[in-house]
């Protein structure tokens, strides 16, 4: 196994311990949430937690990393698919598989040691976001649209953000605010099938997962971008224009420390 | 069952502030860490929230051992985990990079101060904390066992850092 991670060796001495150590749980185990899981496996993580209630479709097949048409047949689970990822890549591996909405499995989700966000909307991005807060959870969260208008190429943007206990919240960052909240639900049910292809998924499960690589080792420096945004029709990612307007030093006035538990 | 204590940054930084103040005559300081206990899926969660580190006056002139704190500071913790019903962790720290580890001296002074924090707030749960410049190791005492298990300690901030235990 030494030699598996021989070539990420610049990563720490200490490094491979800490992945192995550490418990990730996974929130959506769609186009974003199976492409970090399986990064994640090859890297040298082994403690996971997933939740997603869904089972394959023929329409995930452009973008589910791991499924195949068999399991579209089968219906399969899309944890199912995930677990069978990982333990092709890595057979010692722990994962703890919740075919539910990760809302259903609190205690699970409670344990973890860090949480990747690979879900739709706003609500639930706050919803997740409040709950790593109350314990102490660190969330990567990772969202892709697609805006469509006539006569214009089609606009691909994403982010990355990591709301970390104590520091700049989602709300803090200006990405969910109240009138993205309202325009949400007062669409719900409206909002039809959302684009999603998987080289753009595939770019921000990448960002996600080289900055728990880099919470756990510190080998990009500990002063590392927390909030990323990528434009797929230009093909970059970069620190979101907001953040030099953002106090990253204030504390969070959304989730005050005392609020935990 | 495993525990497992969150150290949020900012805290933490409070706490290694106070604990590296030099004092007259102690040769380190020790304070206490509040904490919320949580369910999880395989043990319990200690969330930590609060610190409140040991006047000076509270300290007796003891040159045997690093830090001897009197029933003043002691008594002042208790009352708080009577009031409130949260967790109560003593904590010092060791002035070196790599895991710390509890001296046989914190070791015999835990063992015998614990169990009172058990008395008056049976219901949470109490431990010990030791910090180095990068890392922790942590001591819970889960009732109603009277011997100390090892606890899992996550330093959130800044990057994380798990430190020991099984995740």
């Amino acid at each position: 196994v030494s030699d598996r991670f021989s070539r990420q060796s610049f990563l720490g001495p200490g490094a491979q311990a800490a992945f192995e150590n550490c418990r990730v749980g996974i929130l959506g185990l769609g186009g974003g949430g199976s492409h970090v899981l399986q990064q994640l496996a090859h890297v040298g993580f082994t403690n996971f937690a997933i939740f997603d209630p869904d089972v394959a479709n023929d329409v995930n097949l452009n973008r589910l990393v791991g499924a195949t048409e068999f399991d579209v047949r089968w219906h399969l689970p899309k944890v199912a698919i995930a677990a069978r990822v990982v333990k092709a890549i890595r057979s010692d591996a722990n994962v703890e598989v919740h075919q539910c909405r990760w809302q259903d499995e609190p205690l699970a989700l409670r344990g973890c040691d860090v949480v990747f966000g690979c879900i739709d909307g706003f609500a639930e991005r706050r919803e997740a976001e409040a709950c790593c807060r109350r314990f102490l959870i660190p969330l990567i969260d990772i969202g892709l649209d697609v805006h469509i208008a006539e006569g214009e190429p089609p606009q691909m943007a994403g982010q990355v953000i990591v709301s970390v206990p104590g520091g700049p919240c989602m709300t803090c960052l200006g990405f969910l605010t109240e009138q993205r909240l309202a325009q949400e639900a007062a669409q719900y049910g409206a909002a039809g099938p959302r684009p999603q292809v998987v080289w753009a998924n595939g770019v921000l499960a990448s960002t996600a997962v080289g900055i728990a690589i880099n919470l756990l080792t510190g080998w990009a420096g500990r002063n590392a971008t927390i909030y990323f945004s990528y434009d797929a029709n230009d093909g970059t990612v970069r620190p979101h224009p907001r953040l030099p307007f953002v106090d990253l030093r204030r504390p969070c006035s959304h989730y005050p420390d005392s609020d935990v538990g | 069952m495993t525990a497992t204590l969150r150290l949020p940054g900012r805290l933490l930084r409070a706490v290694r502030e106070d604990l590296m103040r030099p004092h007259t005559f102690a040769l380190e300081r020790v304070g206490w860490i509040f904490a919320r206990a949580a369910r999880e899926a395989r043990g319990v969660l200690l969330l930590a929230f609060d610190y409140s580190g040991v006047a000076d006056e509270h300290y007796i002139d003891d040159q045997t051992v690093g830090a001897r704190i009197n029933s003043a500071a002691i008594r002042r913790a208790l009352e708080r985990a009577l009031r409130s019903g949260d967790c109560v962790l003593h904590v010092h720290a060791h002035a070196h990079v790599g895991p710390p580890g509890f001296s046989p001296d914190d070791t015999e002074g835990l063992r015998e101060l614990m169990p009172s924090f058990g008395a008056v707030a049976p219901h949470a749960i109490h431990g010990a904390v030791v910090l180095s410049d990068d890392r922790a190791a942590g001591r819970v005492w889960l009732p109603p066992s009277r011997d100390p298990n090892p606890a899992r300690v996550v330093l959130v901030s800044p990057g994380l850092t798990i430190c020991g235990g099984e995740p």
